[in-house]
């Protein structure tokens, strides 16, 4: 998949290709919308139930909590990786250091050298999307599938994921029949309990002859060195229960301390992923199989991943290393809404992609991600931690100014912007001429609203795909000088 | 890149350069120990949650009910085939065995395993795997199983995938483990010191919505889920 930017067509052509894009506009809409409304109904019912003290926290004060355990963990890293490596190595496990994306590759080709692998099933990690993966290993010869259902149509249509969560939102159950269909070599029907057990069948014969098995992780304790995955398929136990070597990729920032912790964060996750209250399978593995055990890998390996995570440690930014990956804020943001993920052009869209991304990788080379927000805050509101994504945005908008990197065109729009807007006369002034100007441009709409649809010369690009409301007939300066006329003040 | 050179650029990132100590941690909920702990109100809403995951719950009286009901269990499942199931004092002395067999349903009991490839191979071909569980979770309809007896380190036959490769799964639980929230259950793990290697919390069969948002039941996990509480 393309990290880099200079691989990708530019953001504006990425998102002219999206907004054209009906049917994928459509399924994301919907898939955010039938996420957002499960994730508010399954927040109102804890609210509910905390308030009878029938939960252990209202959503709030377990954000409060959450928000704790991370800031605590990330102040005292050095010290929770060093523990966690250490009872993992107890365990049975092996600990590697991944500073880059090209360590982790260099670690598990060593690994899949060493057990002469030549099959590896993967279970959904973003980490491991991160890394190109799949991409570099297969390369040196090593089949890599995905195994879980969204990634694995993903997969068979060489694309990348539109969602954290659901990678799959834009495609029709006809495309994936015929994909399916292709593989199995017969044509089939496209109702959802064929395509999955065709799913099914051909992924357990994958995993039933997988060499190393390969996840990322929720979430790492590091006072037992066990690593939680939250899954619903069933897949990500497979991956970590059949083939006889796992391999984990994880970020350093999945760390809690203590097995209490899990608590806060599993309230959470599912909850502001998938409206979930517990997703049908929370993992635990602390370690390898022991002698005597029927089943489990013989080999575990946990890859802890840097990859500039530590850019952000100890700077402004550090808040966004507490994400937990749940994608709550791309289904509320207006922008995602509207784009998808794939027109982000980064791994990680949506309000955290367009932090994050520039953050972990090179911001001169993402300075576009920043601007594509409208500010608005949702995404902030639903973090389920709290993270200030819209102002780091700004933050990062600055940045991008003080690095010298800002579009030269706009600077010197917004600084002619600046000048004008600053004297109270020319604001004026403007504004009328702006409601005289844009009459001819307006339109009313059936519910008697007034919008302008499309704007001549250096508006268009407004207007293009947005909509824009009509400066009012009377602005609220003229209309309180009148009020103080009537003396109503 | 070694552990010392990932960990001192952490540290420097830090504002350190050694460690500090053992930092101090107190883990807290919001609201410790809610809900109720009457067993009878436990079992209740364990049930009601798990029907709304689309498992099954039957309750039973003494554990002479029990092979019958699973037998029937199976018979309604329309599966035939061999069974797996934990060699473990749960389920031990049941009279699983007999009883399965004799209706067509023969039995392995999963053993402590051989190096190499155990007894996976096995397990997948099974058309049902019976299991245990060291408690489980009222709040969300939700099992937790230890692929060994959580609190001792030795391993006799569980393992991972019982309740995971057959289309079909059904577990025993007793009325004494159930307990109201998942919190709990990491507070008990935290206390016995010694995890399993592995720990499931399973709630319901395994589900997907990644087909145009239909949810599909068993793409990967058991498609059936059947609890009997004794």
């Amino acid at each position: 998949m393309a990290a880099d930017p200079h691989n990708v067509p530019d953001f504006k052509t990425r998102i002219a290709k999206a907004l054209g894009d009906e049917r994928l506009r459509g399924a994301v809409r919907y898939t955010a919308d039938n996420l957002r409304t499960k994730r508010n109904a399954v927040v109102a019912d804890l609210n509910e139930q905390a308030a009878q003290r029938m939960a252990i926290g209202s959503f709030a004060e377990l954000r409060r909590q959450a928000r704790r355990i991370k800031e605590h963990t990330l102040k005292h890293l050095d010290y929770y990786l060093e523990q966690a490596a250490e009872r993992i190595r107890q365990n049975g496990g092996t600990v590697h250091w991944a500073g880059s994306a090209a360590d982790v590759v260099r670690i598990a080709e060593e690994i899949a050298e060493r057990r002469q692998a030549k099959r590896v099933i993967k279970s959904k990690s973003m980490a491991s999307e991160e890394v190109m993966f799949n991409h570099a290993l297969e390369a040196k010869g090593v089949e890599v599938v995905e195994s879980d259902l969204g990634e694995y149509i993903i997969q068979l249509a060489h694309e990348t994921p539109a969602h954290i969560v659901i990678p799959a939102i834009h495609k029709t159950r006809r495309q994936i029949a015929d994909m399916f269909g292709a593989v199995a070599g017969r044509e089939l029907t496209t109702d959802t309990p064929t395509l999955t057990k065709f799913a099914r069948e051909t992924l357990r014969k994958k995993f039933m002859a997988a060499d190393i098995g390969v996840s990322g992780a929720n979430f790492l304790v590091a006072e037992s060195g066990t690593i939680c995955l939250v899954t619903n398929e069933g897949n990500g136990r497979l991956t970590t229960s059949v083939p006889p070597v796992h391999v984990a990729i994880v970020g350093i920032e999945k760390l809690v301390p203590t097995l209490e912790d899990l608590a806060v964060v599993l309230g959470l996750l599912p909850r502001s992923a998938t409206g979930q209250k517990i997703t049908t399978y929370f993992n635990m593995i602390t370690g390898p199989r022991r002698p005597g055990e029927p089943d489990g890998p013989e080999e575990l390996h946990v890859i802890f991943l840097d990859n500039g995570r530590t850019n952000l440690l100890g700077s402004k930014y550090e808040e966004a290393l507490m994400c937990i990956r749940c994608g709550a804020c791309l289904n509320v943001c207006p922008v995602y809404r509207n784009i998808g993920g794939h027109a982000y052009g980064s791994i990680y869209p949506g309000p955290i992609g367009s932090v994050i991304s520039p953050l972990l990788n090179d911001l001169g080379a993402w300075t576009d991600l920043p601007q594509a927000s409208s500010l608005c805050g949702a995404c902030h509101e639903a973090c389920p931690m709290g993270i200030h994504l819209h102002e780091h945005l700004v933050s990062l908008r600055m940045d991008t100014v003080a690095m010298g990197k800002a579009d030269p065109g706009f600077t010197r729009v917004m600084k002619l912007w600046m000048a004008a807007w600053r004297r109270p006369a020319i604001y004026r002034m403007a504004a009328k001429l702006g409601r005289v100007a844009m009459r001819p441009f307006v339109k009313k709409r059936a519910d008697g609203t007034e919008v302008a649809e499309s704007l001549p010369g250096p508006f268009a690009a407004w207007t293009n795909t947005r909509n824009f409301p009509p400066i009012a007939s009377r602005t609220f300066h003229e209309r309180w000088s009148d009020l103080e006329k009537e003396g109503k003040r | 890149m070694n552990q010392q050179a990932f960990v001192n650029r952490v540290r420097a990132r830090l504002g350190r350069s050694v460690a500090d100590g053992v930092p101090e941690w107190q883990p807290s909920l919001p609201i410790p120990d809610p809900g109720p702990t009457d067993t009878e109100a436990l079992v209740e809403r364990y049930q009601a949650e798990l029907v709304k995951l689309s498992g099954n719950s039957y309750r039973v009286s003494s554990e002479a009910e029990i092979a019958p009901l699973v037998v029937r269990i199976l018979k309604e499942s329309g599966v035939s085939g061999h069974v797996v199931r934990w060699d473990d004092p749960l389920l031990n002395g049941l009279g699983l065995d007999e009883a399965l067999g004799a209706a067509g349903f023969p039995v392995t009991p999963v053993k402590h395993g051989e190096p190499g490839r155990p007894q996976v191979e096995l397990v997948e071909q099974a058309v049902a795997g019976i299991t245990g569980a060291d408690f489980a979770i009222a709040e969300t309809g939700t099992l937790v199983m230890g692929s060994s007896r959580p609190g001792e380190a030795g391993a006799p036959g569980r393992g991972r995938t019982v309740s995971l490769l057959p289309p079909v799964h059904i577990a025993v639980v007793r009325k004494e483990q159930f307990v109201y929230t998942a919190a709990q259950v990491f507070q008990r793990l935290r206390q016995m010191g010694v995890l399993p290697s592995q720990v499931i919390f399973a709630s319901g069969p395994s589900r997907s919505a990644d087909i145009e948002n239909d949810l599909s039941i068993g793409v990967h996990g058991p498609a059936q889920v059947h609890v009997i509480i004794i």
